[in-house]
């Protein structure tokens, strides 16, 4: 066969092989960095364990959002719940996420009408953290069915820039004033828990 | 021949044209005032001394000078002087530090200190000065009294939105204004100063979240002992633990209790510029850095001075109106502050409150806030007033 007609052939098939394979390689990427999703529809990341625990957990803190990706300037909600393995009576709530308030402008806090009016809240932009302190004035405490879902804290939030972008809880690693607890009625003790880590994907324009 | 002349011809308008444009491209290079009498004359602006070295709490005296090209006239000076954070010009009004040359300016127009860009703005006029009588050359603006702050490094700068203007002696001119070349900067340095090494004395009085003048007899001063840290503003610190404040008979405008402490500061030799640290029993850390601090003091290092080695002469301050937080009782290990008022603390304080416990006076609960010998929903209430407080602080 003629050299040239080999080249001339040869060629556009290489193009076409190397463009398939180019294809199916950013494909793979993109299947390894986008977050976990099985039944739950709303997208959360693999659970962390809390580093500060050592005995078994009784509660689960699970942060989500509505969508699992955001483009610049969207707006969404995220909900920051809480469920137990077994009833409690809870005396005080004490919640601190943390996030980028260059990422998010985060507004609006409501919370669980089972829950009272939070003893103090802010979306402290200050100190990168939403803050909440439950304090139960019932002399007996909150009743927190097992498997009950609590909804600590709901929130408001714009996309401000392209990125991936966590909320997480705040166990007091980086300042003791800023650690999440959960306290029982009776011992006045903090109950352990488990908190997941919320990475949003946000597109830019 | 006629080639030879077409030839010359080309030549020289080559030649004009190459002249043209060096010409040209020389008068572009050169800066050209277009506008008619902008500045009828230069002057520059100075600062002395140009180094300066103090120790914190000394006084600091500058001067502004103004000196004028061509002997110009100067009527008035505008200028902000910023002079960073080791400085400080206090909170009085500015106008009391500042010594105007009566010679050359007769008033100041217009003066503002910013405390929180360390900048005071100056104007000062010569109004009322006869045009022959007016400065000129080198004159002297104002004598400025700083006083140093802290121990550092920073500089005293006049920024280049100085204006000086002046007499213009063209007949009929209506332009004043000099065009200003330099804007001076001064370097200075603080030191904290040697410390001595006799033993100075702390009074100072105070108060409890709280607990109140009457009703308050399981809050007796050994009921209640302290831990002061001193902290010196080149980060020196001493703590002094169990130290026994004197309940007064006094009170403070909203009824609190008044106690007084005196404490002989051994091992600090420290006497200005100071910031003290106070915690109780069942307290949080509270800073105080300013005599008669009204809320919380959220600068570095601290302004208390004035300490003595004798008790009797010793400045006295007076904190009682910013009374330490309650609530700090209990922590991750029952009965022992952890340094934060939080959810374990309101669990602690709920429970004993609820079992409405009672002690004889003179008695003592670790979660009876106000101090009145009985567990009640107020101790309760106290401690989510520090709460609050605390996080509005911090976040």
């Amino acid at each position: 066969m003629d050299k040239n007609k080999i080249l001339t052939y040869m060629v556009p098939v290489l193009a076409v092989v190397v463009l398939v394979e180019s294809v199916m390689m950013i494909s793979r990427l993109q299947n390894k960095s986008a977050p976990v999703n099985t039944s739950n529809p709303v997208q959360t990341s693999v659970p962390e364990s809390n580093p500060t625990v050592t005995e078994a957990k009784v509660y689960d803190i699970t942060i989500s959002t509505d969508k699992p990706t955001y483009a610049v300037g969207q707006q969404g909600t995220g909900y920051v719940k809480m469920s137990g393995s077994m009833a409690k009576m809870l005396d005080a709530v004490n919640i601190y996420v943390k996030y980028d308030p260059t990422a998010f402008d985060v507004s609006v806090l409501s919370f669980d009408k089972r829950l009272p009016s939070p003893a103090f809240s802010k979306v402290s932009t200050l100190k990168s953290l939403l803050v909440a302190n439950f304090l139960i004035a019932d002399a007996k405490g909150l009743n927190l069915p097992a498997n009950d879902e609590l909804n600590l804290m709901t929130f408001k939030f714009k996309a401000v820039k392209a990125g991936t972008f966590n909320f997480e809880i705040s166990t007091g690693v980086d300042s003791k004033e800023s650690a999440t607890m959960i306290v029982e009625n009776g011992t006045a003790k903090s109950l352990p828990f488990l908190s997941n880590k919320l990475s949003i994907n946000v597109m830019g324009k | 021949m006629k080639n030879k002349k077409i030839d010359l011809i080309s030549l020289s308008f080559n030649i004009l044209l190459i002249a043209a444009l060096i010409g040209g491209v020389i008068l572009v290079g050169q800066n050209q005032n277009t506008q008619r009498g902008a500045y009828f004359a230069g002057a520059s602006l100075l600062i002395q001394p140009t180094t300066i070295t103090a120790n914190a709490g000394d006084v600091v005296p500058v001067q502004l000078w103004v000196q004028t090209a061509n002997s110009a006239k100067v009527s008035a000076v505008d200028v902000n002087i910023c002079y960073d954070k080791y400085l400080t010009m206090g909170t009085v009004d500015p106008t009391t530090l500042v010594d105007l040359n009566s010679d050359a300016f007769k008033g100041i127009e217009y003066i503002k200190n910013d405390a929180t860009t360390s900048c005071l703005r100056l104007v000062a006029v010569s109004s009322g000065i006869s045009p022959d009588k007016l400065g000129s050359g080198l004159v002297k603006v104002a004598a400025i009294r700083f006083t140093a702050a802290a121990a550092g490094t920073g500089t005293l700068k006049v920024s280049n939105t100085a204006k000086v203007s002046g007499y213009n002696p063209t007949a009929g001119a209506t332009d004043t204004a000099m065009s200003v070349s330099s804007y001076p900067i001064s370097t200075y340095t603080i030191t904290q100063g040697t410390p001595t090494t006799s033993t100075l004395y702390l009074k100072f009085s105070m108060s409890f979240l709280g607990v109140k003048g009457a009703d308050s007899a399981c809050a007796d001063g050994s009921k209640m002992p302290l831990s002061v840290t001193v902290r010196a503003s080149d980060g020196t610190t001493k703590t002094y633990t169990n130290v026994i404040p004197t309940k007064t008979t006094g009170v403070t405008g909203d009824g609190l209790a008044i106690y007084n402490v005196s404490l002989p500061l051994t091992g600090f030799g420290y006497a200005n510029n100071i910031a003290v640290f106070v915690k109780g029993p069942k307290h949080l850390q509270v800073k105080y850095g300013v005599n008669g601090q009204q809320n919380f003091y959220n600068k570095a290092g601290g302004e208390l001075s004035g300490l003595t080695n004798d008790v009797n002469t010793t400045q006295g301050f007076s904190f009682e109106k910013y009374p330490l937080l309650a609530g700090d009782v209990t922590g991750s290990t029952t009965g022992v502050q952890d340094g934060v008022v939080d959810g374990l603390d309101f669990a602690y304080i709920k429970s004993a409150s609820n079992g409405r416990a009672t002690v004889a006076s003179g008695g003592y609960m670790l979660a009876d806030i106000n101090g009145n010998c009985a567990m009640e929903s107020q101790d309760l209430s106290l401690m989510m007033v520090s709460l609050n407080n605390k996080q509005g602080q911090l976040y």
